[in-house]
């Protein structure tokens, strides 16, 4: 009976998820028209020359590099806000939970916009910044990795929060009374009791957030300038020159990522469970 | 009986809308084929509806869905759906017809279901070599803030140098070669700089001087005036019709100049999709009707159009290049977009590997 409950989401998976990632697959192992009109035979010249390249690698390091960043700094930022949000008894609750997932409410188009017009030359930020006399002149702030790191951890901080959020309020408060009473101050507390009880949490969070990032494009398309090149915007460029073979090869390479790492999160927490 | 009164009359009333919409269905059976045309965005639409859209419908009684996106997006749906297009019509620049017509999605005009054709400027016909015919086009140059620049670039090689020395601080912007004009304002500098076809190395070379100040290598056609209005770049290679937008939108410290030795002609084309609806046929010969790209004209002064019987709107006409004007074109530039096409990939490559952006 249970297996019978899963078939409506296993079919839909199988229909909307495995099929065109197989003939993503299948399109990946040959060359476009326009590189081989005749047709072409089955061949690995794309994957060939995505790990044969320096660019292709350089990029390839920079999307990672990027979801490392962007995952740290929201795991930074969002550990405090999800551990209020899970403790606080505040009658308040719901509008700090709104406010949490407000960015969720706009469409990314029209955020990336709005993070222009911040941190643009003449934008808010810079124009404070400067009246302020703590900048001589505008900062680059946009058109670069910063601007890019800013809007995305922006919109996916909502996740770790949510994400951490739920697992801190399944760990019982008593046990940082207790702590508490034995004499542990806060970062005792925090680095023996609740850190190592959150870390499913932290695992989620991470793994959610990285996968998102390194699949993100608008935000980037719009803040990042001529050289925030990820993998998104290269499969972008290879499908806007019709050569929709390579950036199969290269969607492939962002899959196999996104699945290293569901990988190791799934590895890492089964030994500390055996643990 | 009052009640049985009222229902009769509302069986009767229903019985006749019925009639009426089978009818109306009858009729739109009977009217000509509907087909679906690729357009730009925004006042294309526009543009198209104002003449060649309701000449096709009084001409064959059927509709046109216009599809609105790039032409990358057209060639992409109509590649997946080779055997029944998902388009009929469709239009891309100079460098998209002959990557159509390798692709085979793309049919040869046939000059008997196309008359209008005839009447358009052979060099807005011939180079297509039959695949299509040009349809309009504007000047390639540098767009920029009076306010901060005071003496533009008179050349296109002047304004590389002085992008490379960091005259204009990083606060450049540049279109990527994936985008048509891209390529050709880059074919134009090398040739400038003395390269060849085969050899883009050394505009690939200036590029590569040029590119850290340079914030960005746009992709999108929007995306310099949303850059120069908001004060975020100072100068950007664009075009003369967008220019004229953003300056009629109140921004008119916002200048555009035409440097040396001018601007690479860069025409729209319309192209028929191979299987597609011979309605498409109908909808390239509205296209190619003068009166009907007069009235696109005025939604786009200042860009030029091809009929050689061309009445460009008084808001056009002053905006227009004298060379449009007389139908001369001398101040253009040639490009050998056939060539150039062919070698893209190439370009790609070195412009992937040497500015890596």
């Amino acid at each position: 009976m249970p297996a019978l409950l899963l078939t409506p989401l296993l079919v839909f998976l199988l229909t909307f998820f495995v099929l065109p990632f197989g003939v993503m697959l299948v399109e990946s192992l040959y060359l476009s028209p326009l590189q081989s009109p005749a047709g072409s035979a089955m061949t690995f010249a794309n994957y060939a020359k995505a790990f044969g390249d320096a660019f292709y690698l350089r990029v390839l390091l920079q999307t990672v590099a990027l979801g490392v960043a962007v995952t740290a700094l929201a795991l930074v930022l969002g550990y405090p806000v999800a551990y209020f949000l899970a403790r606080t008894r505040s009658r308040r609750r719901h509008v700090l939970l709104f406010l949490v997932i407000s960015p969720l409410v706009v469409s990314i188009v029209i955020r990336s916009y709005g993070w222009m017009v911040l941190l643009g030359r003449a934008g808010t930020v810079n124009t404070l910044l400067v009246a302020l006399g703590l900048a001589e002149r505008p900062l680059p702030l946009m058109y670069n990795w910063f601007g890019v790191i800013v809007a995305l951890t922006h919109v996916l901080l909502p996740f770790m929060i949510l994400t951490l959020a739920s697992v801190i309020e399944g760990i019982p408060e008593s046990l940082e009374d207790t702590a508490a009473v034995l004499g542990a101050g806060w970062w005792s507390r925090f680095r023996h009791v609740i850190l190592p009880l959150s870390m499913e949490g932290v695992g989620a969070g991470v793994t959610l957030v990285f996968m998102l990032t390194i699949g993100s494009f608008v935000s980037i398309l719009l803040l990042g300038g001529s050289d925030t090149l990820v993998l998104p915007l290269l499969i972008y460029q290879q499908i806007s020159l019709l050569n929709n073979n390579f950036a199969a090869a290269l969607g492939m390479l962002l899959l196999v990522l996104s699945l290293a790492l569901l990988y190791a999160q799934a590895r890492v927490f089964r030994v500390r469970g055996a643990a | 009986m009052a009640t049985e009164t009222t229902r009769r009359a509302f069986l009767r009333s229903v019985a006749a809308a019925s009639a009426g919409s089978l009818a109306a269905a009858r009729f739109a059976q009977a009217a000509g084929p509907s087909i679906v045309a690729g357009s730009f965005a925004g006042v294309w639409v526009d543009g198209l509806k104002a003449g060649v859209i309701p000449c096709y419908k009084r001409k064959t009684g059927g509709d046109v869905e216009l599809v609105v996106g790039t032409p990358t997006d057209f060639v992409q749906k109509v590649m997946a759906t080779r055997d029944r297009p998902a388009i009929d019509a469709m239009i891309g620049t100079d460098a998209d017809v002959f990557q159509n017509a390798q692709l085979g999605i793309i049919e040869k005009l046939q000059p008997a279901k196309v008359p209008n054709a005839a009447g358009i400027l052979p060099i807005f016909r011939e180079p297509y070599e039959g695949w299509a015919f040009g349809f309009d086009g504007g000047r390639d140059g540098v767009t920029y803030n009076a306010n901060k620049v005071k003496n533009p670039p008179k050349s296109w090689i002047e304004f590389t140098e002085r992008v490379a020395k960091g005259e204009f601080g990083r606060a450049v912007l540049y279109p990527h070669l994936t985008a048509t004009d891209g390529l050709a304002i880059t074919w134009l500098i090398n040739r400038e700089l003395g390269g060849s076809l085969n050899d883009p190395s050394p505009v690939i070379k200036r590029l590569r001087e040029m590119k850290p100040y340079i914030t960005k290598f746009w992709t999108s056609n929007a995306e310099p005036g949303t850059a120069l209005t908001s004060g975020e770049v100072d100068i950007a290679a664009w075009t003369d019709g967008r220019t004229f937008g953003v300056q009629a939108a109140g921004n008119k410290h916002i200048q555009f100049a035409l440097p040396a030795p001018g601007s690479p002609m860069l025409t729209i084309c319309f192209m028929k999709v191979k299987n597609g609806s011979d309605g498409g046929w109908e909808y390239l010969n509205c296209a190619s009707d003068a009166k009907n790209q007069a009235l696109w004209n005025q939604f786009f002064p200042g860009y030029y159009m091809t009929h050689q019987n061309n009445d460009y709107p008084p808001a056009s006409r002053e905006k227009q290049d004298p060379t449009s004007l007389d139908r001369s074109f001398k101040n253009w530039i040639q490009v050998p977009w056939k060539e150039l096409s062919r070698l893209r990939p190439q370009w790609m490559e070195a412009w992937t590997r040497e500015i890596g952006a």
